[in-house]
């Protein structure tokens, strides 16, 4: 018989808080800080003068420039915003930034997966968890991310994904945590790679990408998105919880959706469906909406090269957006109609691309011959024609069929080993840029 | 249900039950189980209710026919003749036995359609009950432990008609029998006698019980999360599709799937049995370290003990008994001898138990060759019984040594392996390519040339999980040793005891497998 030890309840209890508490302390103290994130809480939370906050994920850190905003608005412009930030996040950073601040406008700027995915990655909530003020601030929005997605456990460690992993680490989420004014002094825009973050929760991505090339990398094509149908319930409910956290503290709603590259729009048809129901419910619930991809050329002209990807825009890219914002934020805060800023609808929108975004290529075997099937995004009115030109490593090419309107080839499947295939694509209009092309290494 | 949201359900209900009046407490149990299963839908929630209303309007019937027919024969002055009690009684009995076979497969019946109905059957069956119009559009969910709570209500019902215990006449507290939330996912299978004067009991906050409940609870996390998650992967991956590895690599997943499922099972088991003995309800255990096992028969007397004892009881030992198998044996009495004679029946039992255990895992034919894999192994066991009795005699030294011990053990171990390779395979024809790879076709270079490291385990997770299965192996061998592990963690001092149950914490969460899409429910909640 082995002789036990009582256990006592005082002695237990010690035990679960010791735990609770270590759990509480590896949370906040254990994990890697992302440090413009870090910073742009810290400063709001600082700050009582924000007077236009602007809400959500890296489609406002990264896009929205407040100082640009500020200086032609007239309104102390802060963004309130951490990268993957979803509906459940920025409520929570909303309430937060409340607590200091009774901003007139209080912008939420949505995008694609905001409602099309409600779950908000862990991502972000590392970023946002550890400095939410009150606990009972940070179990309703832990208990409002779980209702997503279940994932209790893994949201309640954080540290256990993004755990300290050196001293270096814990060096600079400590001082991040007790000297974030000193850190930024040492570390001055915290450089990071491209980024650099500039103050008022912007960080500017100094990074340029080759659209052409990342769509061929994409393979692109209209089957490429799925599942963006209507509206969710949930989704609707945070909307609503979105327009009563402003109500209730004097600020006016008003929700952006952020542009997007032509390709993208072209690509999901089920995208304009879940646009027009965000519409359409929100003008039921009388919270104001603008579409930012459906912006007149006279407002911003959507083009490829002020983005990094799909949705995220470049330093360029943010300029040129946020002094669109501005503009029409100053017209708009006026009571001036704005309307004639956008396009009416998407369908109208997509009527003005005359050209083709990109060309997605594809290759099958059918005994001996290999046929090579080639397709476009493209403006409704546009009609493709198609040009197959094989590259041998030595760099000479062969046309294998000039432009036409056939969209598929068919050749030998030997003639193909180890060369490449480019397809080539342009309007048969003529219209705007040049040929894009898609290639196929086949090895 | 996740096993942490089983652990916090658990927390919480504990929390509500001890704090409630005791004679209030069952009834947070059965509000608090109903609700959790109510979760999954009001469609699973309805078969779970018809379930407990049929078995328990079914079991008052029988008994009631059977107290009138008891009343009908000692009313009056005179006692009745003989013949005539005779007649009531066989009356009686008939009309319970209509009763009885009816709800047996009225249940029988929704568990088989659930499970084994071919969608287009099942539209079928719906169209005929005017369910769903001829568009179709409307699916049956299988409920959640549909075959644990079936099986548990079924065995209430088979005792309750041979007269084991009377009827409950409370439908809520039937309802908590049925229903209790943490047996609701994979079992046990509990028996009404044992659980459901614990369900309905008053308990007091015992706190021996909530913290052994919680480190068992923790246990099972570290088993099902740490252990089984992790080999899930690599499982996956080569039996989605074998073509491409050897016997080698096979047989790794093999042992893997070993691992896997045990940690699974056994985890999530732990977690229940925890979580039932944080609320002071002591469940029958179902496990009891099955690879340790000497003989097949050894190895289904440890593993899922609960479905095992309720074959046993409900089909095997009435199977054994029936007529048929009463003259078979006195006909080869004379012909096959005695010992024959006695072994028969309970081959054919064996054989027919694991037939019905390879059904209930799935209708199709790998599931079907693994019960029958199993039930002839254990019926040729039968048979040779009284052979390796006489060997055992002949040879007691060499028997009762260790080294034949662990010999018995090895070979206990790879006949079970080689049935997972039918129990894990979709289809059977897999199975035994993967069986012929294993010996004829093994690729040894396969182990060495980075194919191992490429299938979702790298060599950071084989560590991981080989330390893993080592502090398994050390406890369970601890166990099987006689020790009792939560009164030896008590018996520490307080600096090592908290350490060991703060380092296995931390373990649980820093190794716990999250995130990749791979992290699944528990196997045994399909079945």
């Amino acid at each position: 018989m082995i002789p036990q030890k009582k256990e006592s309840w005082p002695r237990f209890l010690v035990f679960i808080a010791l735990l609770c508490a270590a759990v509480f302390l590896a949370n906040t103290f254990f994990i890697r800080l992302d440090a413009a994130s870090y910073m742009t809480l810290h400063e709001m939370k600082t700050r009582s003068d924000i007077e236009l906050a602007l809400v959500g994920s890296s489609v406002v850190r990264n896009q929205f420039n407040p100082e640009i905003i500020s200086g032609i608005t007239g309104k102390k412009t802060f963004n309130v915003a951490l990268p993957c930030l979803g509906m459940q996040g920025s409520l929570a950073a909303i309430s937060m930034m409340y607590d200091t601040n009774s901003p007139e406008w209080t912008v939420l700027v949505v995008e694609h997966d905001t409602f099309c995915i409600p779950v908000e990655l862990p991502d972000a909530q590392e970023r946002l968890m550890p400095q939410l003020t009150g606990p009972l601030r940070r179990l309703r929005y832990y208990l409002d991310l779980c209702s997503q997605d279940g994932e209790y456990f893994n949201r309640l460690f954080l540290f256990k994904r993004l755990h300290v992993e050196s001293l270096n680490d814990l060096k600079k989420t400590l001082s991040l945590r007790f000297d974030p004014d000193g850190y930024l002094e040492r570390h001055p825009g915290l450089v990071s790679g491209t980024d650099v973050y500039q103050g008022h929760g912007f960080v500017r991505m100094e990074l340029q990408e080759d659209i052409p090339a990342f769509l061929r990398s994409q393979h692109l094509t209209p089957d490429s998105f799925q599942g963006y149908g209507q509206l969710t319930a949930y989704s609707k409910q945070k909307l609503l919880e979105y327009k009563a956290l402003c109500e209730r503290n004097g600020s006016r709603p008003l929700v952006i959706f952020s542009p997007n590259l032509t390709a993208r729009t072209l690509a999901e048809p089920n995208f304009v469906s879940m646009k027009k129901s965000v519409a359409a419910f929100l003008d039921a619930q009388g919270i104001p909406f603008f579409d930012f991809s459906l912006a007149r050329p006279e407002l911003m002209e959507n083009l490829d090269p002020y983005y990094l990807d799909y949705f995220h825009v470049n330093a360029e890219g943010a300029d040129v957006l946020s002094a669109a914002f501005a503009r029409f934020f100053s017209l708009y805060a006026n009571g001036e109609d704005v309307s004639g800023l956008f396009y009416p609808s998407q369908e109208a929108y997509l009527e003005t691309i005359d050209f083709i975004t990109n060309v997605y290529a594809d290759l099958s075997y059918e005994g001996d011959d290999a046929l090579v099937t080639a397709g476009c995004n493209r403006g409704p009115d546009v009609t493709p024609l198609y040009r197959f030109v094989l590259e041998r490593p030595d760099g000479s090419e062969t046309v294998l069929r000039d432009y036409s309107a056939e969209s598929t080839c068919r050749i030998p499947r030997g003639a193909l080993s180890g060369n490449t295939l480019r397809v080539f694509a342009r309007p048969a209009e003529g219209g705007a840029g040049s040929p894009v092309y898609d290639e196929l290494t086949v090895w | 249900m996740s096993p942490f949201s089983l652990a916090a359900a658990a927390v919480a209900v504990a929390f509500v039950y001890y704090i409630c009046p005791a004679r209030l407490q069952w009834i947070v149990l059965l509000a608090a189980s109903c609700l959790l299963y109510a979760q999954n839908g009001a469609q699973p929630l309805a078969f779970l209710l018809l379930t407990a209303a049929s078995t328990w309007a079914a079991s008052l019937l029988i008994h009631r026919i059977g107290r009138r027919a008891a009343q009908a024969a000692h009313t009056g002055g005179a006692p009745l003749p003989r013949e005539e009690k005779k007649r009531l009684k066989a009356r009686a009995r008939r009309r319970q036995r209509a009763v009885f076979f009816a709800v047996l497969l009225l249940n029988f019946g929704i568990l088989a359609l659930l499970k084994y109905a071919h969608a287009g059957t099942e539209q079928t069956l719906l169209r005929l009950l005017g369910a769903v119009g001829s568009g179709g559009g409307f699916r049956l969910l299988v409920p959640l432990g549909i075959s644990f709570y079936t099986f548990q209500s079924m065995g209430y019902l088979i005792d309750v008609y041979n007269g084991k215990y009377p009827p409950e006449r409370n439908p809520a507290r039937f309802l908590l029998f049925v229903s209790f939330f943490p047996q609701m996912v994979q079992g046990p299978i509990g028996r009404y006698d044992h659980l459901a004067p614990q369900l309905t009991a008053p308990h007091r906050p015992d706190l021996k019980n909530i913290r052994y409940g919680l480190i068992l609870m923790l246990w099972g996390f570290f088993k099902k999360k740490v252990i089984a998650d992790r080999a899930l992967e690599f499982v996956q991956a080569v039996f989605s599709d074998h073509t491409p590895y050897g016997g080698a690599v096979i047989a790794v997943s093999v042992l893997l799937y070993s691992l896997q499922q045990y940690c699974d099972f056994s985890g999530g088991i732990d977690l229940v049995t925890g979580a039932a003995e944080v609320l002071g309800i002591h469940l029958a255990p179902n496990f009891k370290r099955p690879y340790f096992s000497v003989s097949l028969g050894d190895f289904w007397r440890r593993w899922h003990i609960s479905l095992g004892a309720w074959m046993r009881d409900y089909v095997f030992y009435p199977f054994a008994l029936t007529r048929p198998m009463r003259l078979l044996s006195k006909a080869l009495k004379k012909t096959a001898g005695a010992e024959i004679a006695r072994a028969m029946p309970a081959a054919l039992g064996n054989i027919l138990v694991f037939l019905l255990v390879g059904v209930w895992h799935g209708a199709s034919m790998n599931y079907v060759l693994w019960g029958l894999y199993n039930g002839v192994i254990l019926a040729v066991s039968a048979l040779m019984e009284p052979a390796y009795k006489r060997f055992g005699e002949t040879h007691a030294a060499l028997v009762k040594s260790r080294g034949f011990h662990i010999l018995r053990v090895l070979r206990t171990f790879l006949i079970v392996n080689i049935g997972w390779y039918f129990d894990r395979c979709a289809d059977f024809r897999d199975a035994l390519a993967m069986l012929g790879k294993t010996v004829f076709s093994p690729r040894l270079w396969q182990l060495t040339d980075g194919t191992l490291f490429s299938l979702g385990l790298t060599l950071k997770g084989f560590s991981l999980l080989g330390a893993s299965a080592a502090l398994l192996f050390a406890v369970s061998l601890a166990q099987e040793r006689g020790i009792r592990v939560r009164p030896w963690l008590d018996s520490l001092r307080l600096p090592a005891r908290w350490a060991l149950l703060y380092g296995l914490i931390l373990v649980s969460i820093l190794f716990s497998v999250s995130g990749s899409g791979f992290s699944s429910g528990f196997i045994y909640a399909m079945f």
